[in-house]
């Protein structure tokens, strides 16, 4: 069973996507932030982070960053969710370390999902 | 005036002395012939009376020596024919004399007594019968001379006196009459010059005295002129400084006014720029719930609706449409605080317009199928363009998915492409449900949508035409549009194709269905 870490602050969403992601038969662990998140890895490595940009702590740039720096996690691959419309600044950082990243209220949760099997299915 | 003349008046004195200096010489001249014809007539006469002379010649020159005239003046005694019958006083008698005195004595017998013959250095003076003789009295030229020169001399001096006084007296008299003149001409110069307005007062009791008084009396007049005009400009200028002070402080009040009007201006745009944050903010916080909403409304359908009651079913499907529509209103209200803060990124790029609106045509060809509306592209060449791809791009999407929105089945809605006076002129026309005329004025406002569509499409925000045009303008485009009421509109759109000017700033607007 894949596992997919799931980093969001905002609760509704988190559920709204652990809820989906467990109905496709993945395993699911959820962070509150990018703290939260590194924390989760150390326990359970997981195939691919569905990572927030904006949240508190510690955000989701930063926890790229740290999990860039680490040889051990350097590779998970890291799917973006956001919902800043300005993002070019963002997009920027994101672009340079060739990541996905996807706007979340102008996506369906049934894409999101299909986004993620093509993601982990090209690992 | 007064040098020329008095030196008129020496030339003239000169001239008069030199014509006199030979008039008083033959006057004093005759006038010493006659005292002297007097003197020797006299004499001869006082001669005759002292007693006979001729009867011894050796003592005649010593008794008649007293009687001559002149210090070398001498006498002698003549016959009839001339013959000096007494011895010359140098002691000679030559033939010449004899001849000379012949013409005397025939002078004398025509009974001329006196007679002025001048000859070689003598001169007769005066003859008087003596017997059968004459006695002659004979003066030499020098003593003539020297006795006329002291009585020139003293003429001379006379007259020079005289002459003087006449020049003095004349230069008198020209200052009589140049003094006052120059008076009134220094005084119309000083006029002229230093503007001194001064009567002048001449007392010659003449023509001089009137001008003179005519002078002052235009002096004077003058001087009220000029004081009145003194006056008038002292008036005016304290009038212009009053002017001047009220326009300063009018001024003042202005750059006060300015001030507030600067200071209201910048709170109006701190006011617009918090507003627009605000709604920036507001409508990001709004998107993490109604992205929320949209997947959990999605969880449901997956799950399957089997087991919703149709009120259930319908209840629903009423949740996810206005979810969808608060989604694109937050899209559309992002979209409007980005245009108004103005920090929309501008990228100009060379365009082919026919490709832009093909690719337009396009994007919205299953949103037209879906509607049954029958949509058309015309362009007949390639305009080429330097504008920005996305914007032109959002323009046209939104200009086409209103009109096919807009337009009920079976209508038509068509795209064409043109170029006029540098510009590109794209229009989109259909045969839909038009704006009301009453309506029309307020189409480009925000949140207006016309009355006759609103049970017809509830979709909308009312801020697609606002931001449409807001587009066109940032572009250095204009929108506008011909429209009637359940016949139709025509859309148009006519951009630059050059001088587009490139902008940073935020470059994407979001996606607004």
């Amino acid at each position: 069973m894949q596992h997919i870490l799931v980093v969001d602050d905002d609760a509704a969403l988190l559920e709204a996507l652990e809820t989906t992601l467990k109905a496709e038969q993945f395993q699911v662990t959820t962070a509150r932030n990018g703290k939260e998140g590194l924390k989760k890895i150390k326990e359970n490595k997981p195939d691919l982070v569905l990572l927030d940009i904006v949240m508190p702590q510690m955000d989701g740039i930063t926890m790229m960053h740290k999990l860039q720096d680490n040889p051990g996690t350097k590779n998970i691959p890291i799917i973006f969710l956001t919902n800043l419309s300005d993002v070019d600044t963002i997009s920027k950082v994101i672009r340079e370390g060739m990541f996905d990243y996807l706007v979340k209220s102008e996506w369906d949760i049934n894409d999101l999902v299909s986004l993620v099997k093509k993601r982990l299915k090209k690992k | 005036m007064r040098l020329k003349l008095a030196i008129i008046v020496i030339a003239m004195s000169f001239f008069a002395f030199l014509v006199y200096v030979p008039v008083a010489y033959k006057h004093a001249q005759i006038l010493l012939t006659h005292q002297l014809y007097d003197r020797a007539t006299f004499a001869l006469n006082q001669l005759v009376q002292t007693g006979p002379l001729i009867e011894n010649s050796d003592t005649f020159v010593g008794l008649v020596k007293p009687y001559a005239i002149g210090e070398r003046g001498y006498i002698i005694a003549i016959d009839q024919t001339g013959m000096i019958l007494t011895p010359h006083p140098d002691g000679q008698t030559h033939l010449k004399d004899i001849v000379r005195w012949s013409d005397i004595v025939a002078r004398i017998l025509s009974g001329e007594k006196r007679a002025s013959v001048d000859f070689e250095e003598m001169r007769h003076l005066v003859s008087i019968p003596y017997g059968p003789y004459y006695l002659v009295s004979v003066m030499t030229e020098q003593d003539f001379f020297d006795e006329l020169y002291p009585l020139i001399t003293k003429s001379l001096i006379v007259w020079s006196v005289f002459g003087a006084v006449f020049v003095i007296l004349a230069i008198f008299f020209i200052r009589g009459i140049a003094g006052p003149v120059s008076r009134v001409a220094n005084a119309a110069r000083a006029m002229m010059q230093n503007k001194k307005f001064e009567p002048i007062i001449v007392r010659t009791g003449d023509e001089i005295e009137l001008l003179a008084d005519e002078f002052s009396a235009m002096a004077i007049q003058l001087r009220e002129y000029e004081e009145g005009l003194e006056r008038k400009v002292v008036e005016r200028t304290a009038q212009l400084e009053t002017v001047n002070e009220q326009l300063k402080e009018k001024s003042m009040v202005l750059e006060r006014v300015l001030d507030d009007v600067k200071k209201v201006d910048a709170e109006l745009a701190r006011l617009n720029r918090a507003k627009s944050d605000f709604i920036s903010m507001a409508s990001h916080q709004l998107r993490t719930p109604l992205t929320a909403i949209k997947w959990y409304t999605r969880i449901l359908t997956n799950a399957g609706l089997e087991k919703f009651t149709p009120t259930q079913k319908r209840a629903f499907t009423q949740i996810q449409s206005a979810n969808e529509r608060m989604v694109d209103l937050v899209s559309a209200l992002l979209n409007v605080s980005r245009i108004e803060m103005g920090t929309l990124a501008i990228e100009p790029k060379p365009i082919d317009f026919k490709k832009l609106l093909a690719r337009a045509v396009d994007e919205v060809r299953p949103f037209a199928q879906e509607h049954g509306v029958a949509l058309k592209g015309e362009a007949l060449t390639s305009i080429l363009a330097t504008a920005d791809a996305n914007l032109a791009n959002i323009i046209l999407n939104n200009l086409l998915t209103n009109a096919i929105r807009y337009t009920p089945k079976g209508g038509h809605v068509t795209a064409r492409l043109a170029q006029r006076k540098g510009r590109v002129i794209i229009s989109v026309s259909d045969n839909g449900y038009g704006i009301p005329k009453k309506e029309q004025a307020r189409l480009f406002d925000k949140f207006f949508r016309a009355s006759n569509i609103l049970d017809k499409e509830p979709q909308g925000t009312g801020l697609g035409l606002y931001i449409t045009k807001s587009i066109a303008e940032e572009l250095g485009g204009k929108l506008s549009f011909t429209s009637q009421e359940n016949k139709g509109s025509t859309f148009t759109v006519s951009l630059p194709k050059g001088g587009l000017k490139r902008r940073e700033g935020t470059k994407k607007l979001l996606p607004m269905s």
